[in-house]
């Protein structure tokens, strides 16, 4: 009987371990479920939305421009923050804000990406904190889940004229 | 700090097609031989010719360049440019940091890394501060080869102790 009942442990123990150990992979090398707070994104992410972001792009280096990213926070490692890239490593990014008179600009450097809310005037970004390594982008949020309503691929980007703008002077 | 200056004599040289011709090839030194010299290596020599006349006549080419920051004098005997100024990047040097600053405060959730080899280490007094973020983890022993096995003990290297600690707010 207690042999029995020690035979049904180890084997429950077993399972967990097996699948403990495949949801971890799954979770570190496809994707993962992001439940996304604060308003530096709209109107793309909303405050309480619940994305999908994939891991498979990060490892593979496949980031690009315009991709909306969830990323460790350089200053605290146990938060994450979600903003779009506008620039990857060896790209000119303009710093002054529109109503600037003087044009101020950056190069973003090697293994670096530039980092801006879709909500430029209540986000702390790049603009703040200068560039992020690579490294420390988690994976690339390509379904939002909820809420249902919105269900689907994210929207095109409202800082459209942005990415266009670094296309240009990229190919200049 | 000694720079050898590759300009040949401007006396025995007939034209300044030659006197360029004979500075790059002598510039390129051994290599001359098999290497065909190339636009750049021309420039160059015109170059090394115009800075060499200059500190002849005792003029330092302009005051932006970066030979005049370093304080330059020419021994005219031994045909040497010397400079003084501060090594940036030398294995032989031994100051405490190669970095742009002489002080770095740390900002928060950022390491501030060295090499234990000082003068030979690419760390963070070439790149700067490192975000915790990318910590991939901690070297605690050293399993290979057999004869150094050994737990590696935290420990800060002499004269490298932070100038001062911020204290935790309670």
């Amino acid at each position: 009987m207690f042999r029995h009942m020690l035979g049904k442990t180890l084997g429950l123990f077993g399972y967990t371990i097996q699948y403990g150990c495949i949801a971890h992979c799954a979770f570190e090398y496809i994707g993962e479920f992001v439940v996304c707070s604060g308003p530096s994104m709209e109107p793309t992410i909303v405050n309480h939305d619940v994305v999908f972001s994939e891991r498979m792009s990060r490892h593979l280096f496949k980031i690009e421009k315009g991709d909306i990213v969830i990323a460790k926070s350089p200053f605290d490692p146990q938060m994450n923050i979600c903003k779009r890239v506008i620039g990857l490593e060896g790209d000119k990014i303009c710093t002054s804000s529109p109503s600037d008179l003087f044009k101020t600009h950056t190069y973003v450097p090697m293994g670096h990406v530039w980092l801006e809310g879709d909500n430029l005037r209540n986000s702390t970004d790049s603009r703040n904190y200068g560039p992020i390594p690579y490294a420390l982008i988690r994976g690339r949020v390509c379904w939002k889940l909820w809420p249902l309503h919105s269900f689907g691929t994210m929207s095109e980007t409202p800082m459209k004229h942005i990415i266009k703008a670094q296309r240009d002077s990229d190919s200049d | 700090m000694q720079i050898s200056n590759s300009v040949s004599d401007a006396d025995n040289a007939c034209s300044f097609q030659e006197l360029i011709e004979r500075t790059a090839i002598s510039a390129l030194g051994a290599a001359s031989s098999q290497h065909h010299l190339s636009v750049d290596d021309y420039k160059d020599a015109e170059l090394s010719i115009l800075q060499h006349q200059l500190l002849q006549a005792g003029k330092y080419g302009p005051s932006s360049s970066r030979l005049v920051k370093l304080a330059p004098e020419y021994n005219t005997e031994s045909k040497l440019i010397r400079v003084g100024g501060r090594l940036r990047h030398s294995e032989y040097l031994d100051t405490e940091e190669n970095y742009k600053n002489r002080y770095v405060r740390v900002p928060d959730g950022h390491l501030w890394i060295e090499g234990d080899h000082r003068g030979h280490s690419l760390d963070s007094n070439c790149f700067g501060p490192v975000s915790l973020g990318l910590l991939h983890g901690r070297a605690s022993h050293i399993i290979w080869p057999p004869n150094r096995w050994q737990r590696i003990k935290p420990s800060l290297p002499p004269n490298r102790e932070p100038l001062a600690a911020e204290e935790d707010a309670e």
